[in-house]
């Protein structure tokens, strides 16, 4: 962790380096999403709170992560 | 809804299940539903689907190879993650420190997203949609069964993304709605 990290995608003109590091965060971000739902949810928050959280619509996150029907 | 299929669009909404656990998706989607149909179909739909060139194996081979599983997926997101300086590995490690271990890994799957349940396989929304779209085509086409033909339309109408750029590959949806609802006329 302490290597000095490359982070010439940040200016790469090279379109695959940097379209591949935004899909990669948005994959990164999908899980720790989940990760926090899950937790928030273990935690008793509503999915109106969670909503709130993550500036979304209820609907939208209960959709997303309420699977049981 | 399901008792009004006939027995190939039964046939059909089985065997997209089957497809989907084949390609390890853990939903139907309506790619699924196009597989199954093009499976299931009767001669004379079968007859319009090839003539386009729409078959079970052409479209299989689309799914299969824009299949991406998620664990290989790490190390090279890992890798495109480094040049924009994010640690994969550290946030993985700290999300297992804090959750408990492989709560990064099986993320998607506990947290009750896209969470697939033992021998079933959960139909997406947009899945679902294409077959009320189906019952209601049948509706609309004045037909008090529902097909593989009305399927199809439906597929076709439900407006899936993915699915309407697999079959735009092979004919505009407008030409194959057209020669479907033909058929439909000619049974009629």
């Amino acid at each position: 962790m302490s290597d000095a990290i490359d982070t010439s995608g940040l200016t790469s003109a090279d379109p695959a380096v940097g379209l591949g590091a935004v899909r990669a965060l948005q994959r990164m971000q999908e899980r720790l999403e989940a990760v926090h739902v899950a937790n928030a949810r273990e935690h008793g928050w509503s999915w109106q709170a969670i909503a709130d959280a993550l500036a979304v619509s209820r609907q939208n996150v209960h959709q997303k992560y309420n699977r049981r029907s | 809804m399901l008792e009004r299929f006939s027995r190939s669009a039964r046939v059909s909404v089985v065997l997209a299940q089957e497809e989907a656990r084949e390609v390890s998706s853990e939903e139907v989607r309506p790619e699924h539903l196009l597989v199954g149909v093009l499976k299931s179909a009767g001669r004379d739909l079968s007859g319009v689907l090839g003539g386009f060139g729409l078959t079970a194996d052409a479209i299989r081979d689309r799914l299969v190879s824009t299949d991406r599983p998620d664990d290989e997926s790490f190390e090279a997101d890992a890798e495109a993650l480094r040049s924009i300086g994010i640690d994969l590995r550290a946030v993985r490690d700290a999300v297992d420190r804090t959750f408990g271990a492989d709560t990064y890994d099986k993320s998607l799957r506990k947290s009750g997203r896209r969470r697939r349940r033992r021998g079933h396989t959960p139909f997406t929304k947009s899945a679902k949609k294409v077959l009320e779209l189906s019952l209601r085509e049948a509706l609309a086409h004045k037909d008090n069964w529902i097909g593989c033909e009305h399927i199809v339309l439906g597929i076709l109408r439900g407006g899936d993304k993915f699915t309407a750029d697999l079959i735009t590959e092979h004919v505009e949806p407008s030409e194959l709605r057209a020669a479907v609802v033909d058929l439909l006329d000619q049974a009629a």
